[in-house]
């Protein structure tokens, strides 16, 4: 799988000391029936360039409602969010997300559905094509390049959804707990995937878990959200080598560490 | 519902029963002149008129031959009538299902105007296009248009908005948004829209040939009725049945033949 990345794709260098983005005092409240609900309060993080952030909490914390406003797609209520020195006003490629359900373009196949984003963007077909190749192989779904969505798995469409992103080369990557719906051994096989792509591209991404295994496997940082008030409870570094094994005692301590906050 | 069991004689045979049953008593009736043949003709006469009006030279008697310009006539009209229909139903549908000010501004309006039956348009019509192509072309545009625009409007408004999302995150503009998600995802339901205006258009037709244009599928039923021809009067049924119905298929074959998501979605 890492043959298939070439030197070219190599990204700058990780830098966790200069923030590809940064959260400052982010504010969401949502009108309900004419009384204002508080979802988010006074959020502030930032992540470094390259870094894996994961952000996690009870449900209904307030998770998905950032991250949307990550996105561009709900306006917050007050606070700033800068990508790499930029404010963020709306939707735009330099931050991509893979969403929790399936939103594939169903009358697309595999093939098709990853070099639709690019598509937009070259003139350049064979450019496309060979781009499409490169990524279609990275997700290994080579052989699945002309089915469509509903003809292949969850796992698969999961893939599908990062392959079409990545080829976009995004600074920030959001996922939102992409990985939930899937069993326990394709899980961690995506898990390994997104490990192997993150190190060689070296994008910042945001994932949203509410699985304590998998933000200590993944993250560089733990973000830890407080149930209801949908303020920033904790965060936890975890400088651990990878690949990361359930089995080794720093992992257990961390986890225990999680498990406290929770 | 109890299971048939496919490829089975009984199975090949249920549907023609009662057609063939009627078929039969038809022609029962008609030999022992049960009813009059100017009320119900016989069904060989039927045939044979069929085949006159399709087939045979123009001279032979006064529908003979005359099939081809009735229905190239016909065709013309529902042709226009129904572009002119989703010229405007389709884009107005997928608008009005996606942004809530051209819903609110079109919504009163276009069910007012629904609530008017379509032939008590035709004196109306008559008055203002006189009598010719113009008249039937305008019911038939009128007719066809709301389940045009209706279906476009439920099919724009199911999208799912994470599908849009999707495409803004990937830095799709609102022009490529628009005929690259917002119509292929709304497909079906805009076939299924499409379908209904057309098979609406035949019947406003022949509504509108009904006037006393001298040609067309529906003109010549009513010449028929004047002159008492009553098998001329089925086979013009007949014809207006069939024609319409491949009129569906080449709908249905066209649309797969342009777009994607009409191979894969329906
Ligand atoms: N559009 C909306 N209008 C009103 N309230 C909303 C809206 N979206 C979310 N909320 C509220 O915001 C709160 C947080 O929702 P959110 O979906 O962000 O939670 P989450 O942390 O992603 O939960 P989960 O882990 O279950 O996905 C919830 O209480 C929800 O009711
Ligand atoms: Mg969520």
């Amino acid at each position: 799988m890492k043959g298939v990345l070439k030197k070219e794709m190599l990204r700058t260098r990780v830098n966790p000391e200069q923030p590809a983005l940064e959260v400052v005092n982010l504010t969401k409240h949502f009108e309900i029936n004419g009384t204002a609900k508080s979802v988010l309060h006074k959020i502030t993080f930032n992540a470094g360039v390259g870094e894996m952030i994961c952000i996690t909490g009870r449900s209904g914390c307030g998770k998905t409602t950032l991250l949307n406003i990550l996105a561009g797609f709900l306006k917050p209520s007050a606070g700033t969010i800068m990508v790499n020195s930029e404010p963020v006003r709306k939707p735009g490629p330099d931050r991509c997300v893979v969403f929790q359900e399936d939103t594939l373009f169903p009358w697309l196949t595999v093939r098709e559905n990853i070099a639709f984003g690019l598509k937009g963007r070259t003139k350049n077909k064979g450019y496309l094509s060979k781009e499409v190749d490169r990524f279609l192989s990275l997700v290994g779904l080579r052989e699945f390049q002309h089915y469509l969505p509903r003809e292949i798995s969850g796992g698969m469409k999961q893939r599908v959804a990062i392959a079409r992103v990545l080829i976009l080369q995004p600074q920030v990557l959001l996922m939102d707990e992409p990985f939930a719906s899937l069993d326990y051994h394709t899980r961690r096989e995506m898990q390994d995937l997104l490990v192997t792509v993150w190190r060689e591209l070296g994008q910042t991404i945001i994932f949203v878990t509410h699985d304590l295994d998998e933000a200590i496997t993944l993250a560089d940082r733990i973000v830890v959200m407080e149930r209801g008030s949908g303020y920033i409870r904790q965060e936890l570094a975890v400088p651990l080598p990878r690949p990361r094994k359930a089995e080794q005692t720093e992992y257990l301590f961390f986890r225990r560490k999680l498990y406290e906050f929770l | 519902m109890e299971q048939l069991k496919k490829g089975s004689r009984l199975h090949a045979l249920l549907p023609w029963i009662i057609p063939g049953a009627l078929v039969l008593a038809w022609v029962m009736v008609s030999y022992t002149e049960l009813i009059p043949h100017y009320l119900l003709p016989n069904p060989l006469k039927i045939i044979k008129t069929g085949s006159a009006y399709v087939f045979d030279n123009t001279a032979n008697s006064p529908y003979a031959g005359r099939f081809l310009s009735d229905a190239r006539a016909s065709l013309t009209r529902v042709f226009f009538g129904f572009f002119c229909a989703t010229l405007f139903g389709l884009p107005l549908g997928i608008l009005s299902g996606r942004l809530a000010v051209v819903n609110r501004l079109l919504n009163t309006f276009i069910n007012g105007l629904r609530a008017v039956p379509g032939i008590t348009w035709l004196p109306l019509a008559m008055v203002w296009f006189g009598i010719g192509i113009k008249t039937t072309v305008f019911l038939v545009a009128l007719a066809a248009f709301f389940p045009i625009y209706l279906n476009a409007a439920a099919g724009a408004r199911q999208i799912n908005a994470q599908l849009l999302q999707a495409g803004a995150m990937m830095g799709v503009g609102r022009l490529r948004g628009s005929l690259s998600i917002l119509l292929p995802g709304s497909m079906p339901h805009i076939m299924t829209g499409l379908r209904l205006g057309l098979g609406i258009s035949w019947a406003y037709l022949v509504l509108g040939e009904l006037t006393g244009v001298p040609n067309g599928l529906g003109a010549v039923i009513m010449d028929a009725r004047m002159l008492g021809r009553g098998d001329m009067i089925i086979v013009g049924m007949v014809l207006i049945a069939i024609v319409g119905r491949m009129s569906d298929g080449l709908l249905v074959k066209v649309l797969r033949g342009c777009f994607k998501s009409a191979r894969r979605m329906t």
